[in-house]
């Protein structure tokens, strides 16, 4: 009974050093605010929206008033409310990009930083090629043979994600492979794969961790860019990037159509990178007590 | 370009040999061998090992894996970088227990508390939760040592496990693996370059240099009556009581680079006793009487 008061005391430690850490950089914790509200917005969506995304033609491009805080649009759909359902569509692209981009980069990274040798060759070449071509275009080429849609746009830009992992995986796991307790481990017969994932994996998660946040602020981006040029998301899907591009005819007039998503594009990404900004310093080892 | 040229030795059941030498002379790598962790580029060239009868040398490497760790288990120098800093030592004892006794989480997990209790560890339950680094060194050190013999192995090689350690703790230390040995019956291949150690744990000693072993005895015989020159060397340095007013004594120059070997005995440069021959003629491991083996030409 005793332990657990203690493990408890323990976690409640850590968190309130992370939180005096957060408190030192007011800007992280803008960001965390941010995400977290963004997460909470997604999420209950359906509640806050204050009227379903459906055209009503009487109410088209009214400005910004008491019943419409964001104005109507060429539609008449309230673009408070399209905002609103649109950051589920951004937060899950988000989200399943990132894991993508993991599931496929940091295994490789790993097995390459381990193993060395020919293999390290191989797929470093690899990653070369991938980063060697301009994301937006091999995003553009990958959605113009497959056609666009929010599940191909999802996979063009992990495909232009995965290398980043995979190269910062392979850094830390060439670090940490030449640690003594690996070979502590080795000595103790763990076969490769089992010091490959549970070695040396929970020993770079840090910067994982980092890496991974900032990512999904830029998916997001990559989506609304893909989005506003038509080859992500197609109507009425509410994604911002496609309101934007929608809107943007209506300027400077009809200015809320465009102006509102482009803010919310920007607070979100702006958000997720001060969240990773701060995270960074969290996980930093040398800011440890 | 050969780390270790020309070792050979034996341990018997329940036997603690100690391997002494400078560093540099091939100590640790030759205890690397025996378990063949020998990382590329490095590679055994030849030879034979022989446990419990059969050349593991020939063996593949699933055989290996069910030996490291289990029949023969390693103690490293550094407690402290030995442990992986991200798990609890409950979660490292058990993971070694889980893979080769193949046991449930929950008996592993009795197993470990009756395991660190067995080497001293304070608060036992408690500290299957804590992290390497907070413990102190004197206790990581007895973690490892709980590690290594958790599997009931019939070698334990320790690489300079209290190196590290302050004197009194080291002295707990040395109790505690005597305590072990006694209880579990394990021979133990005891690596070191401290002689007081030596003489108080092993049985036998083998004395290693640039690469060799060059005198070989039971510890009282190789105390008593030092036959090779390094070796003599190597205890006339050792500080005495009535020794205080004088300088201390030192064997001249120093260990050879192992790119660079001199010719002949290794040892030739820095002999006292060296003479023709010995530049010339590496001198062969002969057996001086019953369990003493010399490799010199000038001591017959």
């Amino acid at each position: 009974m005793n332990s657990k008061i203690v493990r408890i005391q323990q976690k409640m430690a850590v968190l309130g050093y992370a939180a005096h850490l957060l408190r030192r950089s007011p800007l992280s914790l803008l960001g965390m605010v941010i995400v977290l509200g963004l997460v909470l917005i997604g999420t209950l969506a359906p509640l806050i929206a204050p009227y379903p995304d459906v055209p009503y033609p009487s109410i088209r491009l009214n400005p910004p008033s008491q019943n419409h805080i964001f104005g109507t649009d060429e539609m008449g759909r309230d673009i408070f409310g399209r905002i609103v359902y649109g950051s589920q569509v951004s937060l899950t692209v988000g989200i399943i990009v990132v894991l993508i981009a993991m599931s496929v980069g940091i295994p490789l990274g790993l097995t390459s930083g381990f193993l060395g040798g020919k293999v390290d060759g191989f797929i470093m070449r690899v990653t070369d090629i991938f980063l060697s071509i301009p994301p937006l275009l091999l995003a553009m080429l990958i959605l113009a043979t497959s056609g666009p849609s929010i599940p191909n746009m999802m996979a063009a830009i992990a495909i232009t994600m995965w290398p980043a992992h995979a190269r910062l995986v392979r850094g830390n796991t060439l670090a940490i492979k030449e640690q003594s307790y690996i070979e502590a481990a080795r000595a103790f017969s763990a076969s490769t794969t089992r010091i490959i994932f549970r070695h040396i994996l929970p020993n770079c998660l840090s910067p994982i961790i980092v890496q991974t946040t900032f990512d999904v602020g830029n998916a997001i981006l990559w989506a609304s860019a893909l989005g506003f040029l038509g080859l992500g998301a197609r109507p009425p899907t509410p994604e911002w990037g496609l309101m934007i591009a929608t809107g943007r005819i209506y300027m400077p007039i009809w200015w809320w159509c465009a102006t509102f998503p482009g803010i919310a594009i920007f607070l979100t990404v702006l958000g997720f990178n001060l969240f990773g900004d701060g995270l960074r310093d969290i996980l930093d080892p040398r800011t440890r007590r | 370009m050969k780390a270790v040229d020309g070792v050979t030795f034996q341990i018997g059941k329940r036997e603690t040999l100690g391997l002494i030498g400078e560093t540099g002379s091939g100590k640790s790598v030759t205890a690397l061998s025996v378990m063949r962790l020998i990382k590329d580029p490095g590679r055994i060239v030849g030879g034979k090992v022989m446990f419990e009868g059969e050349n593991i040398l020939d063996k593949d490497d699933a055989f290996m894996r069910g030996i490291r760790g289990r029949r023969i288990a390693m103690m490293f120098q550094e407690p402290t970088t030995s442990l992986n800093p991200v798990f609890t030592i409950g979660q490292q004892i058990t993971d070694i227990t889980r893979w080769h006794l193949k046991m449930t989480l929950k008996n592993a997990i009795s197993d470990a508390i009756k395991k660190f209790e067995t080497v001293g560890l304070s608060d036992v339950k408690r500290r299957l939760k804590q992290y390497p680094h907070e413990l102190s060194g004197g206790m990581q050190q007895r973690v490892m040592i709980a590690m290594g013999i958790s599997c009931g192995p019939s070698l334990l090689i320790a690489d300079e496990p209290t190196t590290s350690l302050d004197v009194t703790i080291q002295s707990q230390i040395l109790g505690l693996i005597r305590e072990l040995r006694k209880r579990i019956g394990t021979s133990i291949l005891y690596i070191t370059h401290n002689l007081g150690v030596v003489a108080e744990l092993c049985d036998r000693v083998a004395v290693m240099y640039a690469g060799k072993i060059v005198e070989s005895a039971p510890v009282m015989d190789l105390f008593g009556d030092p036959r090779h020159p390094y070796t003599q060397g190597l205890l006339a340095s050792l500080p005495h009581y009535s020794t205080r007013t004088e300088r201390l004594r030192t064997i001249g120059g120093s260990v050879p680079d192992m790119i660079d070997i001199p010719s002949g005995c290794r040892f030739h440069p820095r002999c006292p006793r060296a003479k023709e021959i010995c530049i010339h003629s590496e001198p062969e491991l002969l057996q001086l009487d019953e369990q003493h083996i010399l490799a010199c030409h000038q001591c017959k």
